[in-house]
């Protein structure tokens, strides 16, 4: 397109082509599709530059979009899980450590309130499961689940376990999730039989929860049933691959062998 | 930030997005997002891809508000799912030549197609992005142009020496801004639409 027809489209816009020039232009257009797809072009181009309202909503949802965007880029940046791998270390290392020394405990009692009381820090335990990064996503369901961590850390174990069925969605979506949470919450309130019957559901589906589900499972039958070999053979099961239990597993062995 | 009682919130919602309201517009990517970028993703589509349906979905509700014919005939939640997917369908639909709405959809949407607006909004877009690119000068003066200042004016409040300068620059920046948009790779793809009066 050459400029004098686009000086010609210019002023055709502006209604300040007239007699002859107007009648030249518009033979041209019929005879012309490309000037016709110009003038469109430019036509459109003018319309979207005299919607001030819109052009106000977008950047309002752009703003919104990359803020709420930048707030879970935030939570899931490494130095966010850098912090909670360090924190997860150290825990590990605690455990360890009390299953080294000479002073741990032995009776299958002490061992399942070593565990069970031992500072559980939720948010670390979950961090890097699949379906906690999922309802990091959903911002509503996330502002939930910190707040269970929120509750459960201050030891309102009532309190969270209202949140998360507040919440059925979590039934719904991450069954495993919430059967876990659910199982180690009746523990920490002693409500025993539910956190059994509980557990037991989580240990049969799918999910980043159900090991864990089974770990609390078997931390319960070993202060229910105590020192039995089914017992050792549930915590056999967690020292022969590779999971976040194994080295706890190990320990309690050993303890439960010196017993 | 509390949501409304589910009882108003249709109405809440209708007026957050008239009067453009950046708290309900968050309230509303806060509640209706996830569902829709989960669609989106399920459905060959990005993170990135889901913002700009989302964004593109309030703006198409924005320009139907402005119909006097406009009611709302199911939840609001449902709604703007239904416009979503549909802007999606859209923008995969210039890759793929898929059908587009369902019946379902169809019933919520009134029957109307919301095609050409999904298409203008996500071209007008466009065009406004790529303003954003040239020089500030440049910008300047098309935005006191094209918000219906005279070339008088123009000239006066950018200092330039006459109204006919100030004509030279407003056509030399469309020129320009045209140049940009036919650049961009996108604009293949935009006006390579259904529309069949598209340019290009």
């Amino acid at each position: 397109m050459d400029e004098h027809r686009q000086r010609q489209i210019d002023q055709y816009l502006e209604g300040e082509l007239t007699g002859k020039d107007l009648a030249e232009f518009e033979q041209a257009l019929a005879n012309e599709p490309e000037l016709e797809k110009e003038l469109a072009l430019q036509r459109d181009i003018e319309a979207a530059m005299r919607e001030p309202e819109i052009a106000d909503l977008e950047e309002k949802m752009a703003n919104i979009i990359s803020e709420e965007a930048g707030t879970v880029r935030q939570m899931l940046s490494p130095r966010w899980f850098m912090t909670i791998a360090a924190g997860l270390s150290l825990l590990v290392g605690l455990a360890w450590l009390i299953g080294s020394l000479g002073t741990s405990p032995h009776t299958p009692e002490e061992i399942y309130q070593s565990y069970i009381n031992s500072s559980i820090d939720l948010t670390s335990f979950s961090a890097t499961r699949s379906s906690v990064t999922n309802i990091r996503e959903n911002d509503s369901l996330f502002k939930a689940l910190q707040r269970i961590h929120a509750h459960y850390q201050a030891g309102a174990y009532q309190s969270a376990l209202d949140v998360l069925d507040e919440h059925p969605v979590f039934l719904q979506i991450y069954p495993d999730l919430y059967y876990c949470y659910k199982g180690l919450f009746f523990l920490q309130v002693e409500q025993l039989d539910s956190a059994s019957v509980t557990l037991e559901r989580g240990m049969q589906g799918q999910g980043d929860f159900v090991e864990s589900s089974t770990w609390y499972y078997t931390l319960l039958q070993l202060k229910k049933s105590g020192n039995t070999q089914k017992v050792r053979d549930r915590l056999e099961v967690f020292t022969s691959y590779d999971n976040d239990y194994r080295e706890a597993s190990i320990n309690i062995l050993k303890q439960l062998k010196t017993d | 930030m509390p949501l409304p009682d589910p009882t108003d919130s249709e109405a809440y919602y209708l007026k957050g997005i008239r009067e453009r309201n950046p708290k309900v517009l968050r309230q509303m990517y806060q509640a209706f997002f996830p569902a829709l970028r989960k669609h989106v993703r399920a459905n060959g589509g990005s993170k990135e891809d889901a913002e700009d349906v989302f964004q593109d979905t309030i703006v198409v509700i924005f320009r139907k508000l402005e119909s006097p014919e406009f009611s709302l005939r199911s939840s609001f939640g449902t709604y703007v799912f239904a416009i979503g997917k549909r802007v999606w369908l859209h923008k995969i639909s210039r890759r793929s030549k898929r059908p587009q709405t369902s019946l379902e959809d169809a019933a919520i949407l009134q029957s109307e197609s919301p095609d050409l607006q999904v298409e203008r909004t996500e071209k007008y877009r466009f065009f406004r992005e790529k303003l954003k690119q040239l020089g500030e000068g440049c910008q300047h003066v098309l935005k006191l142009f094209f918000a219906g200042e005279s070339m008088a004016d123009i000239a006066k409040k950018m200092g330039f020496a006459s109204e006919g300068y100030a004509k030279k620059r407003k056509f030399h920046c469309k020129q320009q801004l045209t140049k940009l948009v036919k650049a961009d790779p996108r604009f293949r793809e935009l006006t390579g639409t259904t529309n069949p009066s598209a340019y290009g």
